[in-house]
């Protein structure tokens, strides 16, 4: 079940996180306090017991960001003041669907294809082999002629790098891309994985 | 990020990554526990770290994937599949050696099937994807467990499709048309692409390039004209159809070109009849509950056992493989995995 909610969140949640994070920035929160409010808002994700319930992902992501910086404010911690006036406008956005939003499988393959091309040259061998070919930790040292160690540690910074672009977001790139119709993949489930 | 965040995202892949594999050892067992429940913004940061690493575990079982490359530098090539493969751009594809079964069958067909007086036949088994380069520069691809004949007469290129499909790359010639003959059917082009594919009641037209013009020798309101992007089925006892814009549908569709599959949340018995056209090895599924589940991935059309691997992976269901047949759903054996 871990795995459904982690497919969950990799397809439902993360593609708008970049977006929650620009919008948290006009709020005027401060670097360190949108990590600490995303990281919160995944946390809270984490204890939910399921995901079922929610019918709009993204609208859901900052309806929590808005209870999370609520509850700051009263408590008076981390927020700074400029922010309060904006949460409230933080729950009048419009989350109608847009075309863009609708989650194709074709835009999230090309997504992940593209996060995986996007890094440093061996990083991206690395996770070639791991994730695309779907080779183990060491299998990918012996192919690679590097140490299970040095596996490891690309496989660690490849990760930081993807979840910093995720943070970053980067749709243009992402969108054009989206159009070509050859993104490979993997198959999932059509509800949720 | 900031620089304490980033340590946490950081610290977060590090444990993601140490755990890929094997579980940790008790002693970073101990270290890790203790680092999580530190934080909820740990939890958050690890739970975040680890939906991005399944995340990008979907890139695995499409076609490249089954196929460990030999070498790095193939390995990042077959990593980025999108930057190469794009869409139907006929050129593209047919510039650089399509993969697997495209590779194996290019530019066998025509040798081998030439008949006299610029007439060919061409027959292909169940799996099989033929290249068929015609003399007036046209390409045809020849898809799985089909029979088509081509005739290259003075004023008109004559295309039979008995049985199965065919994509064509018309080489542009406003002198002699080009016009793909099923039963009564017509389905005419100057310059364009297009395919075609013969059921046992009609026939569906898929347009990637130019313009199409679909009549009938035997029913005169059997006349359209369908542009690049869309798609139509006429059946041969009936006047009424109506074609699709689905330009994404087209490509989907045309995907065997490439010895793919493409599934966009196509039903599970669905995709299974779809690659039990491609292959001796059948995959039954057991469990008709299952039937109905949506699929969404991009496979090998030679390869159904990674398929069913994959959805083994998607649905949780059990799978079955031996020499004849792979059988999804069937609650005996939950091997395969």
């Amino acid at each position: 079940m871990h795995q459904e909610r982690l497919a969950f969140v990799g397809t439902h949640i993360m593609p708008h996180e970049a977006g929650l994070r620009q919008w948290l920035m006009r709020a005027g929160l401060s670097e360190s306090e949108r990590d600490d409010l995303v990281q919160e808002m995944y946390y809270r994700l984490l204890r939910q017991t399921g995901f079922r319930h929610i019918t709009n992902p993204r609208a859901y992501m900052y309806r929590t960001a808005r209870n999370i910086l609520l509850e700051q404010v009263r408590r008076n911690r981390v927020v700074s003041i400029t922010t309060v006036q904006n949460i409230d406008e933080l729950g009048m956005l419009d989350f109608t669907p847009s075309p863009e939003d609708t989650v194709s499988a074709r835009r999230e393959l090309t997504r992940v294809m593209d996060f995986i091309e996007g890094l440093p040259e061996r990083c991206r061998s690395v996770f070639a082999l791991r994730r695309i070919h779907g080779l183990s930790q060491a299998e990918t040292a012996q192919r690679l002629a590097l140490s299970e160690n040095v596996v490891e540690k690309e496989t660690a910074r490849g990760l930081s790098l993807i979840l910093a672009r995720i943070a970053e977001g980067d749709s243009d790139a992402l969108q054009a891309k989206a159009l070509t119709p050859l993104a490979t993949g993997q198959v999932k489930a059509g509800h949720v994985t | 990020m900031s620089p304490e965040a980033l340590c946490i995202d950081e610290v977060a892949a590090q444990w993601v990554a140490r755990q890929a594999d094997a579980p940790l050892g008790a002693e970073a067992q101990a270290a890790f526990d203790v680092w999580y429940a530190a934080d909820t913004r740990h939890q958050g940061a690890y739970f975040r770290a680890q939906a991005a690493w399944a995340m990008l575990g979907r890139a695995r079982v499409m076609g490249a994937g089954q196929v460990v490359p030999e070498s790095v530098t193939e390995a990042a090539a077959l990593a980025a599949p999108v930057g190469q493969t794009v869409s139907v751009t006929r050129r593209r594809w047919l510039g650089r050696v399509a993969g697997g079964a495209v590779a194996a069958c290019a530019g066998m067909g025509f040798v081998t099937h030439q008949v006299t007086g610029g007439r060919v036949a061409l027959q292909t088994g169940v799996g099989e994807l033929r290249r068929l380069p015609l003399k007036d520069q046209t390409i045809a691809s020849v898809n799985t467990d089909s029979h088509v004949e081509v005739a290259l007469k003075p004023h008109l290129r004559e295309v039979k499709l008995h049985k199965g499909e065919v994509w064509f790359d018309v080489a542009k010639d406003p002198e002699r048309p080009f016009q793909v003959q099923a039963d009564h059917l017509r389905v005419q082009a100057v310059g364009t692409a297009f395919g075609v594919r013969r059921f046992d009641n009609g026939i569906e037209v898929l347009v990637s390039e130019g313009t199409v013009r679909v009549r009938s020798e035997r029913l005169s309101e059997v006349d359209m004209t369908l542009t690049a992007g869309h798609m139509v089925f006429v059946a041969f006892d009936q006047a009424d159809a109506r074609a699709d814009f689905r330009p994404e549908s087209v490509d989907r569709a045309l995907a065997w070109r490439e010895g793919q599959i493409a599934l966009d949340n196509d039903r599970l018995d669905t995709a299974i009849a779809e690659f039990n056209r491609y292959n001796r090895q059948k995959i039954v599924l057991a469990d008709e509950a299952l039937a109905g589940e949506k699929l969404v991935g991009w496979f090998r059309t030679d390869q159904p056992e990674a398929f069913a691997r994959a959805v083994h992976e998607a649905l949780g269901a059990p799978v079955r493989v031996n020499a004849q047949q792979i059988t999804i759903g069937e609650t005996v054996s939950a091997a395969a995995g």
